[in-house]
């Protein structure tokens, strides 16, 4: 006798199997680590003796929002999203826009060259200009040439307010790249016939810049925010090649103030309560894109 | 007919089956015996180093392993080196994992390995050492963790300060070596209108100035005695002998003798700066010897460079009551071994950790000019005969009969206090907190 289901049951049973394998994966590699997380930040835990003792309470919270260090570390995070989301798409935009609509020559060694730093790990960019910015480097040397001092070095690092400066370059350098081939794919798959008939009824460029063209590319301009937004939140390599988060916490964002509790001075159960908190403010940024999203543009993803 | 056929046939396909198996039975026969032929005899330890493995003195420690490995066939050392910050995060991750290495330098406590000895991660050397304790220097071989031995000391101790003088510079300016801190600070003016550092120090990584010079200064400004008082909580850190330790640090900086552009300076980027004249003094730990004199050293092959390099320590403060012309002393790195290894491994394991320490392994070091631990072997009985010294190695063999020693901070106070230390001296040099403010937040950090 053949064994036969409904048609809606057989819907459901193939969307279970499909769902089934990534959801378990999910759970494994990030779901139980933040419930763990959770649960460990209400505890004192012992790593090395693998012993969590219940009863910490809100302790370790209360110490971290008490911190300076973590408000210092909150507030360069957010430069970092900053640059990321104020600085990284819009130049991207604009080169992807200038590339588009064939304002240069040699179109495919400007795409090349601005995407190539993308490509490099981060790490490795963090020690180029490390080395580069370093006293015994390169950028030193000619500024010492240029200035006509000896021993100038760039003191930008050592200063408390602006230490985030170099590293907004790099990061700008690096990922600005990403995102211009990101909308550049976009751009392309528009219609040319828009812009023609814009510029048949009289547009300028600026106008069909503006009024055309960043419309359509709203969605697009979104959804590279939430993903700018999150990788500045989870960025660790570069910061950490480039400046170790230093002097002292200049250039500290809070995943190397994680890193420094919980790997350095081996205190897992301040470092899983910090974690958390990274988590919690990650969904609330990402919320506020989407309601942002959808007051400016509407459901149309 | 067919039916005999058919019966052969079936024999035919027995036969085979039978041929088949065998032949299964046989590979597996073989390949498990290979399997422990391979085992029978051959130990694998997994093995962290601590070497800087691109600098000539952390190529000694390599040759010293190699030397090890030709010594021991049947001893398979799956070796992974590395250095500075990535050493000791690696080593804690491996911890944390419950995947510690079977042999790893360690530190002989303090910040840097103690939590692996308060977790009973480690083994005790004494029952291995046995008898031969006596072969090593007294201090070399002294408890380190309650009554225990967690690592054997390659030297005989590390002296974190070391003053490197560019005599020859010091001519060409018309010079003189500074006898007093006063003297000391007063060249400062001079060094810096010739276009030169008067002092190199790498302070990008904050323990540098901690280990290399406060150290000192608090060990004679406030005297070792009152460290030890401090620590147990019979003083404060808020204490005037801190403070003026603290002062003194910002003086250094003030007076310009360390520009405050240190503090960007990589460990490791200062001895090039030394040795191409760019700054009269240099202060580093007695293991950056080495990495003047070993092969394929800075100054391996220009002895008459070399001999222009003397080796002293800071000079004396007005106000100090420790000892003259000190320096901070702390028993050297080692190897020791992962505890709850197999009688076999332990066995292996324990070789590997004498050898590092032992006579053959200090010969390769003196006769390369120096290791990662300076110069003073543990070992007390040593052939040296046939190693043509280089000038500098004489300088620091003749180093420390000539300066006594103060503890080093970083051995002797663990956790949130060196921590406020390290990243506080960095703000004192940039000028973002007072003497008298980061006193308090140290003795606060301890928490009593």
């Amino acid at each position: 006798m053949k064994f036969t289901i409904s048609e809606k049951s057989e819907k459901a049973l193939t969307y279970t199997l499909f769902v089934l394998p990534p959801l378990f994966l999910f759970i494994l590699v990030i779901g139980y680590p933040i419930l763990k997380s959770l649960y460990l930040s209400f505890t004192d835990y012992n790593i090395v003796k693998n012993e969590a003792v219940w009863g910490a309470g809100f302790k370790w919270y209360v110490k971290m929002f008490k911190h300076r260090d973590f408000w210092w570390a909150l507030r360069n995070t957010f430069i970092v999203a900053g640059v990321s989301v104020f600085g990284q798409i819009p130049i991207g935009f604009v080169l992807a826009y200038a590339l588009h609509r064939k304002f240069v020559r040699f179109r495919g060694f400007f795409q090349g060259m601005v995407f190539l730093p993308v490509t490099i790990s981060m790490i490795v960019v963090g020690l180029l200009w490390l080395k580069m910015f370093s006293p015994v480097g390169a950028i030193t040397s000619l500024l010492r040439i240029i200035k006509d001092d000896p021993r100038y070095t760039i003191g930008i690092f050592l200063n408390k307010t602006w230490a985030m400066l170099p590293i907004g370059f790099v990061l700008l350098w690096q990922w600005t790249g990403f995102y211009m081939v990101i909308f550049l794919a976009n751009l392309q798959k528009l219609d040319p016939s828009i812009i023609e008939a814009a510029m048949i009824d009289g547009a300028s460029e600026a106008q069909i810049f503006l009024k055309v063209i960043l419309p359509l590319l709203a969605g697009t301009i979104v959804i590279s925010s939430i993903i700018a937004m999150a990788g500045s939140f989870k960025g660790f390599a570069l910061i950490w090649a480039l400046t170790r988060g230093g002097p002292v916490n200049f250039t500290e964002v809070i995943t190397i103030y994680m890193y420094r509790y919980a790997f350095q001075y081996q205190k897992y159960d301040f470092g899983c309560a910090i974690s958390i908190v990274i988590v919690a403010i990650c969904i609330l940024l990402v919320m506020l894109t989407q309601f942002i999203k959808r007051k400016l543009v509407g459901e149309e993803l | 007919m067919g039916k005999i056929k058919e019966s052969s046939q079936i024999k035919k396909e027995e036969e085979q089956k039978m041929k088949r198996s065998m032949f299964y039975v046989l590979t597996l026969v073989a390949a498990f015996s290979l399997v422990f032929a391979s085992c029978a005899g051959a130990v694998t330890l997994n093995f962290l180093l601590y070497a800087d493995a691109s600098m000539p003195a952390g190529r000694v420690e390599q040759d010293v392993v190699a030397a090890f490995e030709a010594a021991y066939p049947d001893i398979e050392l799956k070796i992974e080196t590395l250095y500075d910050e990535a050493f000791h995060e690696k080593l804690a991750a491996l911890a944390a994992a419950g995947a510690l290495p079977d042999v790893m330098t360690l530190w002989p406590g303090g910040k840097r390995s103690g939590y692996l000895y308060e977790a009973g991660l480690i083994e005790d050397l004494y029952p291995y050492l046995g008898a031969e304790k006596a072969n090593f220097v007294p201090g070399a071989v002294a408890s380190q963790y309650e009554g225990k031995l967690m690592e054997l000391p390659m030297g005989a101790g590390c002296a974190t300060q070391v003053l490197f003088v560019n005599t020859e510079l010091l001519d060409q300016l018309g010079m003189a070596m500074p006898q007093t801190f006063e003297e000391f600070k007063a060249m400062a003016p001079g060094i810096n209108a010739a276009g030169l550092i008067p002092l190199i120090m790498p302070n990008k990584e904050s323990w540098v100035m901690q280990c290399s010079l406060f150290s000192t200064i608090v060990g004679r400004i406030a005297g070792t005695e009152w460290l030890m008082d401090a620590i147990a909580g019979v003083n404060s850190f808020t204490d005037s002998e801190f403070v003026r330790s603290l002062e003194i640090v910002q003086e250094f900086y003030a007076t310009g003798l360390i520009p405050v552009s240190s503090i960007q300076l990589a460990y490791g980027d200062s001895p090039p700066l030394f040795t191409e004249g760019e700054g009269v003094f240099m202060i580093d730990g007695d293991w950056r010897v080495g990495d003047f004199t070993a092969t394929g050293g800075l100054m391996y092959d220009a002895p008459e460079e070399q001999a222009k390099i003397k080796l002293t320590v800071v000079p004396d403060f007005a106000d100090q009551v420790g000892p003259s012309s000190s320096t901070a002393l702390v028993a050297t790195t080692g190897l020791g071994m992962k505890a709850g290894l197999s009688p076999e491994k332990a066995e292996a394991a324990f070789k590997l950790v004498r050898f590092y320490a032992g006579p053959e392994a200090a010969r390769i070091r003196v006769a390369a000019g120096g290791g990662m631990a300076g110069i003073a072997p543990s070992y007390k009985y040593l052939d040296l005969s046939g190693i043509e010294l280089s000038p500098l190695t004489v300088e620091i063999i003749g180093f420390y009969a000539k300066h006594p020693g103060t503890p080093v901070l970083d051995a002797v106070i663990v956790g949130d206090p060196i921590e406020r230390i390290n990243n506080g001296l960095q703000e004192l040099g940039l000028g973002q907190i007072t003497p008298e403010q980061l006193a308090a937040e140290v003795e606060a950090a301890f928490a009593r």
